[in-house]
């Protein structure tokens, strides 16, 4: 695809699939290349390549090299085919030395050329409330959506995204046959759930992966009340990312565990990357986008692109929303037009104390429950509004995602929830259960982890330019403001790592065995100084854990979580009541951090 | 005292002599003698607080937090970032030695010197105050004659910039632009 | 060394090893800690530490008008002008500064470049700035003073200052030039992959400020696609041989040279690339545009003298092999340069001070010196850490700008380290040969003659 021409002097880049590395430009005549003096008669790609070889001298004579540049070249490899160019954001163009380089995986996508006509529609997520010894079929499949006008063949529970709304009463236990009927191996894992190790889902751990055609019968005990998740534990960045995921709702048989509200909703919000009206391909062996996880382009809302997601409500209307973001990489800022915003409950409990916020904050596979009351007619966009970065001008800009809206009518809503909305509860119950830990709150941490990464054989021009614009990183990267480099790293190329301070080991070398009923204090730290900074959400199977101090600061509402996002730069301080036994996984849930092996294994003994 | 990479460890470093641009840009004039025994920010929530000739002896180094939040990430509705400031300052003068002020306030402030966000009084010692919620910012400590003006109106004693700061657009760098000086 | 960067280093290397044969092999260069002071033939007259700190100065400007002796220099990190009265060259009395408001709320290289012109028989001062994006006047280019009134430092009057906040970051390198249009022009380097061209009269006459630009030069590096690779310095001469105000310009990706007749619309004529030469630094013809002398910017790189004819005539849109190169000392690396053909006069960063003679150009020639850095070679830029400044290894410290008095010789020196200094070298009683840097400000370009 880039073929320079062959006058004197003038490089000739050699063709992604002939068998020749990256980056080289073959010159043929003269010994320095003349300067373009009539653009038009260079090809775009010639000059591509002269530029990418003048970068890679200039960033040697400037930098230093940080690594050998054999080294760099000699992993990457172009023979699938994977041509298909990243949007951009806008106003950012691409870097000229990583033009016409591919990943070096194969590519994939659903279906292997499959018509997505010959498969049916995918249906809105249907509730199922089940009581405790029923039992569900899970199925997952392959479905059609439509997106903007656009058929793509991707993956859903049961015909459905999200998957079924999965409704249980608190205690209650189900049982779960799964199908897969996908072209993947995969697991369902029931993300936050502290049920029996066994049907964890943790692919390779806890179960081998389910074959395509294969099932497998989990059952499912849901002690905590709240809002939970399910979705694969195989190769998420593929099939969580297509559509297999759904939500689980457990109920309190205290009828007031919630304050009263006049309606429910669950939200499930993702992102798809999406060029024009092509998915951009997967990486067959390995994941790509391993550096900053894939952000994509296309908001959704429970499946809905943005900005289609509606909600008619009534004036005075207080509904409570249970969110979850089940988007790859993707962290969100969420607002409501406007409409005051109660935080009451997280990831496995509800919080000591309701607050107000101002937004909603939430990382990849966190939920959070809060409640709004939208007080005059109207519309109320739901927004996720982000200072992004724009490298190129090496500023922050606004980037606001309108997500959808609730359209307020005239009409008022019955009964008037107003009262208790306005009341800021505290939530004894939960301080009590957490009392019995605050005595450990203060005590040295019985484990130190690091968060970093190693690379080898990223593109030459991702490593320079790293190594030149890494004065500054966000705490939370939200967007990829560089999908270039981003989509050519792999999870061959990128090791994302939980390193154990004390013993050096890395990932699932870490021996971590703790008795059953310890309470364990975890410290993260997210180290600023590594190639590619970026936070984690990091993800406890089968616990809850407690965030205990930030920074040094102790935080002061507790909310048991199975899911804490860990900024760049910062120390983030985990008590985790281990008391469920078994093997159970600590995990980056970026879906290409885990792939790209950022994990380790909790043993509950 | 801290005798790192004044950009911060290991990456600049290897970044060669484009370490030197910034040594310059975060420094400033800054005497030798001043930069030498200042505590240096080594990551995305640590300012280095610089003295001025005002009160060359002071020192001083800031450390954003989240503001609360029952994220652990704050935010406004915009998405701009809530800190509060823990600013640990010593070697500040008397306010009174150095004309009619009595207090010594943090502010942090717009790029272009437009916006002076009033933070909070400080003291020798360590001071929590806030919030800042701009994406770059100056944080400053000025003289003033009360703890709470509306404006500032004192000599600057410290001064550093937000970690944001250093965002730099892609085309101002060397390697874009040739070399300097 | 690192087996790639040792590649890399020979490469260059080999690229100038058979033009630095061609300098005149002179004396050799003292070990490093023998220099200071200079040979015979140079005189110092005078050294003005400028500043505190360890950074005192950027570059250096002279008035050429017998009547105004007075010397700029450009206060780099201390954000700040000074003018000296050189009325006696060996006694340089400051008499006016001017600093940035707010300066301990600024950060970035500040003073960096200055150029003096006059219009309507009024003589400014502009002084290019560079604050860095998060700082106050990131967008703050230049600051033009009104400087007729001195040695009186009360009618010395802000009149203009010049922002482009496209690219923040200002102008590192200026040039003020008298177009044979008989526009006085002032031509900036900027964060873009371009020269701006700006109009000096209708800027001090306080013309809207959208009328100011009036051209932009491009830099038709590759480095353009991404919207970077800006020019680093520049010239801008008059050919009287074809009636063409030309720009050479030096920046990211090589050296090019435009027929500016036309600012408004530059047309490109050919340019000077090759392995080595990326990082363009400056680009001096001579007074006839036969020859030129280029720097490139990093260690080991000798200045490189190249015939530009084939390029001039048009037989060629690119030259890639010069034909001859000089340095002062191999190990270091030299930085601005002032022709006065046939001598070039050098401020060489840790070499201080040097003249050659460029009489055969094929065979450069050393006559003066002065080591003005008084520095240990290659112990940071501009500092060590002990006395506070951290940072790494570079050979770029010491004598930053060079400027010549045309009219009885007199040169300026600008030493990052040591501050302003003021020479005569024996030999050298001034030039008047040809179209250099110096702009008649009057009667504009002229008709010279050619190069020896």
């Amino acid at each position: 695809m880039i073929r320079g021409h062959t006058q004197r002097g003038l490089p000739v880049c050699t063709q992604p699939g002939e068998g020749k590395p990256f980056v080289v430009c073959r010159r043929t005549g003269a010994r320095s290349a003349p300067r373009m003096t009539d653009p038009q008669r260079r090809s775009r790609a010639a000059e591509n390549c002269l530029l990418a070889q003048r970068l890679l001298g200039l960033a040697l004579m400037l930098a230093g090299a940080s690594q050998p540049a054999a080294a760099q070249h000699e992993h990457m490899h172009h023979d699938a085919g994977m041509t298909m160019p990243i949007p951009m954001p806008k106003g950012m163009p691409m870097i000229p030395g990583l033009m016409g380089l591919v990943p070096p995986v194969a590519e994939f996508l659903p279906g292997a050329g499959r018509s997505p006509m010959d498969v049916a529609e995918a249906k809105p997520s249907v509730v199922m409330p089940l009581k405790d010894g029923d039992t569900l079929d899970l199925t997952a499949t392959f479905v059609r959506r439509t997106l903007k006008g656009h058929p793509y063949l991707m993956y859903g529970f049961n015909g459905q995204v999200p998957g079924p709304l999965i409704r249980v009463p608190q205690n209650a236990t189900i049982t779960v046959r799964f199908h897969n009927a996908i072209d993947l191996p995969s697991t369902v894992h029931w993300h936050g759930v502290r049920l029996d190790n066994r049907n964890d889902g943790a692919a390779d751990l806890t179960q081998q992966p389910v074959p395509p055609g294969g099932t497998f019968v989990y059952t499912v005990h849901f002690p905590d009340a709240g809002v939970y998740w399910y979705h694969p534990h195989v190769r998420e960045d593929i099939e969580q990312a297509m559509g297999l995921f759904g939500n689980m709702l457990v109920d309190s048989h205290d009828p007031t565990y919630w304050s009263p509200v006049n309606r429910e909703l669950t939200l499930m919000l993702d992102d798809l990357l999406i060029n024009a009206d092509t998915l951009i391909p997967f990486g067959r062996e390995a994941p790509t986008f391993a550096l900053s996880g894939r952000v994509g382009n296309v908001l959704l809302v429970n499946g809905e692109p943005a900005p289609g997601w509606t909600l008619q409500a009534r004036r005075g209307e207080v509904i409570r929303f249970f969110l979850t973001n089940a988007s790859s990489s993707r962290t969100y800022n969420l607002s409501l037009g406007g409409a005051p915003l109660k935080v009451v409950a997280s990831d496995v409990s509800k919080f000591e104390r309701e607050e107000l916020v101002p937004s909603v904050v939430m990382a990849p596979a966190e939920r959070y429950v809060i409640e709004a009351r939208f007080a005059r007619p109207g519309r109320y966009a739901l927004i996720n509004a982000v200072q992004a970065i724009n490298h190129v001008r090496g500023e922050f800009e606004p980037q606001v995602d309108t997500l959808g809206f609730v359209v307020v009518g005239d009409e008022t809503a019955s009964p008037d929830r107003r009262a208790a909305f306005e009341t800021l509860r505290a939530n004894a119950d939960v301080s009590r259960d957490i009392d019995r830990f605050r005595a450990y709150f203060d005590k040295p941490p019985d484990r130190k982890f690091t968060l970093t990464l190693r690379t080898r054989g990223l593109p030459l021009a991702t490593v320079q330019f790293m190594n030149v614009d890494t004065a500054y990183f966000a705490p939370v990267e939200w967007i990829d403001a560089m999908p270039d480099m981003n989509w050519l790293s792999t999870g061959q190329q990128v090791t994302w790592m939980i390193r154990d301070d004390s013993t050096g080991k890395e990932n699932m070398d870490i021996d971590w065995r703790v008795g059953r009923g310890s309470i364990v204090k975890l410290r993260l730290f997210n180290d600023p100084r590594s190639f590619h900074p970026m936070q984690h959400p990091i993800h406890l199977h089968g616990q809850r854990m407690l965030v205990v101090a930030r920074n040094g600061v102790r935080n002061t509402n507790m909310v048991w979580k199975d899911t804490a996002l860990i900024p760049v730069g910062s120390t983030v301080d985990l008590l985790i009541d281990a008391s469920n036994p078994g093997d159970w996984m600590l995990h980056c849930h970026i879906a290409e951090h885990r792939e790209s092996q950022m994990m380790t294994v909790l043993h509950v003994q | 005292m801290q005798r790192n990479s004044v950009l911060g460890g290991p990456r600049f470093a290897r970044a060669g002599p484009l370490s030197v641009l910034g040594l310059l840009l975060l420094a400033g004039a800054v005497p030798a003698q001043q930069l030498a025994s200042t505590r240096l920010a080594t990551g995305p929530f640590e300012i280095a607080l610089f003295p001025t000739n005002a009160a060359p002896d002071a020192r001083g180094f800031a450390r954003l937090v989240y503001a609360h939040s029952p994220f652990g990430v704050a935010l406004t509705p915009d998405g701009h970032a809530r800190y509060d400031a823990e600013i640990e300052v010593s070697n500040l003068p008397t306010p009174a030695s150095l004309g009619d002020y009595r207090s010594f306030v943090a502010w942090a402030v717009s790029s272009d010197l437009t916006e002076w966000h009033r933070l909070g009084a400080v003291t020798n010692g360590r001071n929590t105050v806030g919030q800042a919620e701009l994406n770059k910012f100056l944080l400053v400590i000025t003289a003033e004659s009360d703890s709470a003006p509306a404006a500032r109106k004192g000599p600057v004693i410290l001064r550093g910039t937000s970690p944001s700061s250093w965002l730099q657009s892609f085309l101002t760098h060397p390697l874009f632009r040739g070399v300097s000086p | 060394m690192r087996p790639t960067v040792a590649l890399a280093v020979f490469a260059i290397l080999a690229s100038v090893s058979t033009v630095a044969m061609a300098q005149d092999p002179g004396t050799p260069v003292p070990d490093f800690n023998a220099k200071r002071g200079g040979n015979d033939k140079m005189h110092m007259l005078a050294r003005v530490t400028a500043n505190p700190g360890a950074w005192k100065a950027a570059d250096v400007e002279i008035e050429q008008d017998r009547n105004r002796p007075y010397v700029y220099l450009s206060g780099f990190v201390n954000f700040n002008t000074q003018i000296y009265d050189i009325s006696n060259p060996s006694s340089p009395k400051k008499v006016y500064e001017w600093t940035i408001e707010n300066p301990e709320l600024h950060r970035g290289i500040g003073a960096m470049d200055g150029k003096y012109f006059k219009i309507k028989g009024r003589y400014y001062y502009a002084q290019s700035l560079q604050f860095f994006q998060g700082s106050p006047d990131a967008d703050l280019g230049a600051v033009i003073l009104d400087v007729t009134g001195l040695p009186d430092p009360k009618k010395v009057k802000e009149v203009a200052r010049i922002r482009y906040p496209a690219a923040p970051g200002g102008f590192h390198n200026t040039f003020a030039y008298k177009h044979s249009d008989g526009r006085a022009l002032y031509f900036a380097t900027t964060n873009q992959p371009v020269a701006l061209v700006y109009d000096l009269e209708k800027i001090v006459s306080g013309a809207d400020t959208s009328t100011w630009l009036v051209g932009k030069v491009p830099n038709p590096t590759p480095f353009k696609q991404i919207g970077a690779g800006g020019y680093h310095d520049f010239y801008v001469g008059y050919d009287p041989a074809t009636g063409q105000d030309k720009f050479y310009g030096a920046g990211l990706g090589g050296y090019s040279v435009w027929d500016v007749t036309h600012p408004e619309d530059p047309k490109q004529m050919f340019t000077i690339t090759g392995l080595g030469m990326d990082i363009a630094h400056t680009f001096t013809p001579s007074p006839d545009g036969r020859y030129a002398v280029t720097e490139t910017e990093y260690q080991y790189t000798p200045l490189r003298i190249w015939d530009l004819e084939p390029g001039q005539s048009g037989k060629t849109q690119n030259i890639d092999l010069p034909i001859s190169a000089w340095t002062a000392d191999w190990r270091d690396l030299s930085h601005n340069h002032e022709v006065r053909w046939p001598y070039v006069f050098v401020s060489a960063y840790e070499d201080g001070l040097q003249v050659f003679s460029l009489e055969d150009p094929k065979h450069p020639k050393t006559l003066g010196h002065w080591y003005t850095c008084e520095c240990e070679h290659e112990h940071g830029f501009g500092g060590t850490p002990e006395n506070g400044w951290q940072s790494t290894t570079s050979v770029e410290q010491g004598a930053f700008g060079v400027d010549v008095r045309n009219y009885d010789g007199l040169v300026v020196l600008s030493d990052m380290r040591t501050g302003l200094w003021v020479f005569r070298m024996d030999g050298f009683n001034g030039y008047n040969g040809g179209p250099n840097s110096v702009q008649d400000w009057d009667a504009g370009p002229k008709p010279k003659t050619k190069a020896n």
